[in-house]
């Protein structure tokens, strides 16, 4: 940039083109209003300048009150004690600094343009997540701001250690991706691997963290997700107590958590805010839930069709007798069910509020009931379609109740061809896919398998959450030798 | 990048190990060892845990005299030279794909005789052997992983099962030892379990994959030790429960027993299905460390950078085999004599002289331990998918025998009634059949109807005395249930004049007459269902013969089916009928019963219960078996004379009877004979195969105590 104004401005506008929602504006300042400058935002992000409760006005008005080398001094030292206001040295920078939502200031014979917050881009204000909910624990969730949402994470992180690194990606987007994390757990090459990944395509752009997560996955063909996604953030703290790195995108209400496991999806934030017993019982409902959600239509095909011997005379009399006038075989009859609530669950989840609820009661109720009297499902069908869903909304992390619910209708049709079999063969097909997953170096199947990395201690968080005190040492994501996170204070006296 | 990638820990070994060393362990061993070593079995499994934590402690030497980041491949270059351990190493290669071959074999045969019956054998071997190939694509590291966290999925429900049949064992079963086979049989049953215990030698190939590899010896010991209980438990359960001479004749008793076994609270009829998942994952382990470590062999000698050929051409090789194996029992059973012949000496063998040469220092002493080990290689070398609508599940069934023919009837619960469209009075439908035999008459059903028969839930059986006592017709029936598992084990067995009129009189039952005849016996207060007489014990006395059968038999009684007396089959031989009264001081002297109830010549009726009873046989010459009885009564006035009353009365009895029916249909109601091989070895020996002698010279005596307690309210 140069000092004449002149050049600044047009160099500026030349890159800016015509765009009618870039208000730019010149104007007079200095004590004899004899000092040119030029302001430009974007439309909505600046006030009304002449409002004394806008930065901006406020800093105009200043400036009117000053000669000319005043002004200089004072943008130049931000004497004004604007906390974020940044100085930039070129039209370029200038421009991407206006395009984060703050007004740019151009001076007449200063070479710097000065980039002012004022109201910002509208955004979302921190509502209580709709995914993720908990009975116990905070209701706060991340909003579409990357800014208020790292402010989020540092308010219940109040360490120095907490750090925020930013990268751009998208090459027309140029959108914020913050990587979060504890400095002296992290490991370093964690966070190298973090940024590589994140950098290593040019992309137009990156409109929500969920692209940021499939251009960074490992296995692009697993239906497991590789990354765990959250809204919520004292997940995302916990997360960065363990060693791990939380990614966030500007725009987008949902962080990404690497690496990840098996057993990090299944957890919830308050299962470490309940007592160990209550979390431990619901850690394991969910964790029947996944498999259930998985395998359960398929077992049902498998002892009906195949195995009869395996359910009590009384169970499969009923079974038989509830079939009788079907017209559908049970795998057809079970996957036009599963296809209908499929179908049901997009619906509702598609329309207004209100109506999403009534699609799901009248979907639920009144045409599975009309379905079964009419005699084109049987009830049972009805039954295992139902619990299936219920086990699939068990999963506290909906990317991964999705797989459950893909890989559901593989063993479909697994078990209706081979049965019994065909369920082994699939879930030996899934272990073997699963145990070849990794997350960032970390087997996607820890702890249950490779826990002597960690020397057995991930075990104590698994499928029992044991209590708080037994669970001294931090996960194996965290560095080696910062693996301690509770310990009892060596000056502490127990009164009796 | 934390993890260490292809390198696995000490647990994951252990448990790779145990998958290999369990899966065929517990489907081929239990029969093989019950047709060498008898009831020696537990013995020989017990010696060969022993020779096989020996092998490990070999292993182990072998392990430690391997230089850090050596191969198996380099360390027999390095022992026997660079051509004699590519030698071994192509040997080592044949070895796997043999061996991989056989359990590929042995898995399409699982599969098609326990879940899917009718489904191709080629089509099952090829889609397992294409998971198997996915699963090596990944490395050890990812497969040690799907063992890792498969280990107490599948050891939970089996020791749950193990625990749950160990109440039906039948502790006699399980004596006399050294009395059948001959040494012999008991070394070749210690050879045979050192055989399964050795494929622990698939450690040597885990060398360089181990994290450490101090951790594997004791893993492979571990292996082994967890394994050979495993084993021993199982052994001892089939054999208390089968005996020995029923073992023999079933092709894995274990997947047997898995359907026998009754889980408390009866939520699943049957388990087998369900249990099969555990030979699904171990022999499925064995086969895919075969491949794995043929395709790693064949890659070190011949394929250096083309391992997915190798691994593609291993499997194409395990597929011919099994198919090779499948289409030639000869074949498969050479094969298997091979692995135990050939193989297991050449396994334990190369690590010792492998031993042998390091020790060596020259290069002469070298060429001739090579040739040594080759001298020693070469000596030794001498369900179709059915939907529920599409079925029919009878819930009873009568065979009678009728001017030389079979007649069969069916009874079937009416499913119309049952879900409440077209309510009938009745409340089962009927089916009949005749033909001149049961396999041609059961055959013609599907034909003559639109609906297929499955039997996995019928309740009781139930045969016309003439069909039960035509030997012919009897062993013909039952050789075709057993070749077409057809009937369920534990389905209880009834005798009546005409078995299709008992069928009948379902219309007279507010329930379908098979569950009639099962709540019949399930809520009899003096003895147990488990000691009501199964189509299994009717299988298993066809080759043990060595108890008391007392199978009942019904009658009409007012339209009613009822228990008019029960058939004595002993020793596998009929013996015609015997009064309810004999039977119930038989299950008396037996200790089977639970409760007594009977009137005293004054009318005063008495209650016994707290039945203990103890048998014992005399040490002299002569077959002398005494039954104690220790009862407690409640009622009659509390006195010592009416003790001594009831207790005569009992005991008076039971020696009448007792006397009686030994003298004249030749039954023991004691049993006896299946408590001498555990109480006289040597007496046992003689009668073994003199049933007939030892019921002649038989003599019992009894004594019966009895003890009043009060009645409280």
């Amino acid at each position: 940039m140069v000092k004449e104004l002149s050049k600044n401005k047009a160099d500026f506008l030349q890159l800016m083109g015509e765009s009618a929602d870039i208000k730019k504006k010149s104007m007079q300042v200095g004590i004899g209003r004899d000092v040119a400058c030029f302001i430009a935002y974007v439309e909505v992000t600046g006030g009304s300048f002449m409002f004394e409760n806008s930065v901006v006005g406020r800093l105009l008005n200043q400036l009117c009150t000053m000669d000319k080398k005043d002004i200089y001094a004072c943008l130049e030292k931000n004497a004004l004690g604007i906390s974020d206001a940044t100085l930039f040295e070129t039209v370029e920078e200038a421009a991407i600094g206006m395009l984060t939502g703050d007004v740019i200031l151009f001076i007449d014979g200063f070479d710097k343009a000065v980039k002012i917050p004022d109201k910002g881009y509208p955004a979302m204000p921190v509502k209580e997540p709709d995914s993720e909910k908990v009975i116990r624990g905070s209701k706060e969730g991340f909003a579409d701001s990357i800014k208020v949402n790292t402010a989020l994470i540092r308010k219940r992180l109040r360490t120095p250690n907490l750090r925020v690194k930013e990268v751009r990606v998208g090459v027309r987007s140029n959108t914020n991706v913050d990587m979060v994390y504890m400095e002296d757990l992290a490991e370093p090459a964690l966070l190298e691997e973090i940024e590589r990944r994140l950098t290593r395509y040019e992309i137009d752009g990156i409109l929500d963290s969920g692209m940021l997560e499939q251009l960074s996955e490992e296995k692009w063909y697993s239906p497991f997700p590789q990354i765990q996604t959250t809204q919520r953030p004292d997940r995302a703290a916990m997360a960065i107590l363990e060693g791990r790195v939380v990614v966030l995108s500007d725009n987008s209400p949902t962080g990404l958590i690497v690496p990840a496991d098996y057993n990090s999806f299944i957890k919830t934030s308050d299962d470490y805010y309940n007592r160990w017993e209550i979390a431990s019982f619901t850690r394991f409902l969910r964790y029947l839930a996944a498999f259930f959600a998985m395998t359960l239509p398929g077992i049902y095909l498998a002892v009906t069709n195949f195995h009869t011997q395996v359910l009590p005379t009384t169970l499969l009399l009923s079974f038989a007798a509830a079939r009788q006038g079907v017209p559908f075989p049970a795998v057809v009859e079970l996957l036009l069910m599963e296809l209908s609530f499929e179908l049901l669950r997009e619906a509702g989840l598609r329309l207004p509020g209100p109506m999403g609820s009534t699609i799901g009661i009248v979907g639920g109720l009144i045409i599975g009931q009309a379905a079964v009297e009419a005699n084109i499902v049987s009830p049972i069908v009805v039954i295992v379609v139902a619990f299936t869903a219920l086990c699939s909304f068990a999963i506290p992390n909906e990317e991964f109740a999705t797989a459950f619910r893909l890989v559901k209708f593989g063993f479909i049709f697994l078990c209706a061809w081979l049965g019994f079999y065909g369920f082994l063969y699939g879930l030996l097909l899934v272990l073997i896919h699963l145990s070849h997953l990794k997350s960032f170096g970390i087997p996607y199947l820890m702890p249950f398998v490779g826990a002597d990395l960690s020397g057995y201690e991930d075990e104590r968080d698994s499928l029992i959450r044991q209590p708080l005190f037994f669970m001294k040492k931090r996960p194996i994501y965290a560095r080696k030798e910062q693996r301690t996170r509770l310990r009892k204070k060596e000056n502490h006296v127990f009164k009796k | 990048m934390f993890s260490k990638n292809n390198k696995i820990s000490g647990r994951q070994i252990f448990r790779l190990l145990t998958y290999d060393l369990l899966g065929v362990g517990t489907l081929l061993l239990p029969a093989a060892l019950a047709k060498t070593s008898g009831r020696n079995g537990m013995l020989s499994i017990g010696i060969g845990i022993f020779t096989g934590i020996a092998f490990t402690l070999l292993l182990g030497r072998v392990i430690a005299s391997m230089q850090e980041g050596e191969s198996y491949l380099t360390y027999l270059q390095r022992c026997f030279g660079k051509i004699g351990g590519k030698i071994l190493l192509f040997v080592y290669f044949i070895y796997y794909l043999f061996l991989g071959g056989y359990c590929t074999y042995i898995f399409g045969h699982l599969i098609i005789t326990e879940l899917l019956k009718e489904q191709s054998f080629y089509w099952i071997c090829a889609g397992i052997l294409l998971l198997a190939v996915y699963g090596i694509f990944q490395g050890i590291e990812g497969r040690a992983r799907v063992y890792e966290i498969l280990f107490w999925f599948l050891m939970i429900p089996l020791f749950l099962m193990l625990f749950f049949s160990a109440e039906d064992v039948e502790v006699p079963r399980l004596f006399p030892l050294f009395t059948e086979g001959t040494q012999n049989g008991l070394l070749q049953g210690i050879y045979m379990s050192f055989g399964i215990f050795s494929l622990s030698g698939f450690s040597l190939f885990l060398v360089p994959s181990a994290v450490n590899k101090k951790h594997i010896q004791k893993a492979c010991t571990m292996a082994v030790l967890f394994c050979g209980v495993v084993l021993l438990v199982l052994y001892g359960i089939l054999q208390g429960i089968f005996g020995v001479n029923s073992m023999q004749t079933l092709e894995y008793p274990a997947v047997t027993l898995m359907s026998m076994i009754q889980i408390p609270g009866g939520f699943l009829q049957r388990q087998d299905a369900l249990m099969v998942a555990i030979w699904f994952y171990t022999v499925f382990a064995l086969l895919s460390s075969s491949m794995f470590y043929a395709s790693e062999t064949i890659k070190e000698l011949l394929l250096k950078n083309k391992g997915k050929v190798g691994i593609f051409l291993s499997g194409a090789a395990l597929f011919g085999i099994s198919v090779w194996c499948y289409r030639s029992q000869t074949f498969a059973d050479r094969l298997l004599e091979s692995f135990f012949m050939v193989a297991t000496p050449f396994v334990v063998g190369i690590p010792i002289l492998a031993q042998v040469c390091l020790l060596c220092k020259t290069k002469l002493k070298k060429t001739a331990a090579l040739m040594l080990s080759f001298g020693f290689v070469c000596l030794l070398s001498g369900c179709s998918t059915m939907e529920l609508e599409n079925r029919n599940f009878p819930l009873a069934m009568g065979i009678d025998k009728d001017d030389e023919e079979c007649r069969i009837s069916y009874k079937f619960q009416d499913l119309a009634a049952l879900s409440g469209q077209n309510s009938s009075a009745n409340s089962g439908t009927d089916f009949f059949i005749r033909d001149k035999d049961f396999y041609t008459a059961m055959t013609k059903y599907a034909n003559d109807t639109n609906k297929i028969l499955d039997y996995n839930h019928m309740k009781v059986l139930v045969l016309s005395k003439a069909f039960f006592e035509d030997e012919k017709s009897m062993a013909y029936f039952l050789e075709v249930c057993e070749a077409e598992d057809l009937i369920a084990r534990n389905t209880l067995l009834f005798l009546a004049e005409d078995a299709g009129e008992i069928l009948a009189l379902d219309k007279n039952l507010d329930r379908t007459i098979g569950s009639y005849l099962e709540e019949l016996i399930e809520s009899r207060e003096d003895y147990e269902l488990k000691d009501a007489v199964t189509l299994g014990d009717v299988y298993n006395e066809k080759e043990n013969k060595e108890q008391l059968l007392l199978i009942p038999v019904l009658a009409d009684k007012g339209g009613l089916p009822v228990v008019q007396s029960y058939y004595a089959c002993a020793f596998g031989e009929t013996k015609g009928e015997i009064g309810i009264e004999d039977a119930v001081l038989s299950y008396l002297s037996q200790g089977k019963l639970k409760k007594l109830s009977f009137t005293l010549a004054d009318g005063t009726p008495v209650s016994i219960d707290r039945i203990t009873v103890k048998n014992s046989f005399s040490r002299g010459e002569e077959i002398s078996y005494h039954t104690r009885i220790s009862l407690e009564t409640s009622v009659g006035a509390e006195s010592a004379t009416a003790e001594k009353e009831i207790a005569k009365l009992v005991e008076n009895t039971l020696k009448k009877s007792a006397q009686t029916l030994l003298k004249e249909k030749g039954v023991d109601i004691t049993n006896s004979f299946y408590r001498l091989g555990m109480s006289n070895r040597e007496k046992y020996k003689k009668y073994q195969n003199k049933r007939t002698e030892y019921i002649g010279e038989l003599k019992q005596s009894f004594e019966v105590k009895a003890l009043f307690v009060a009645t409280h309210p």
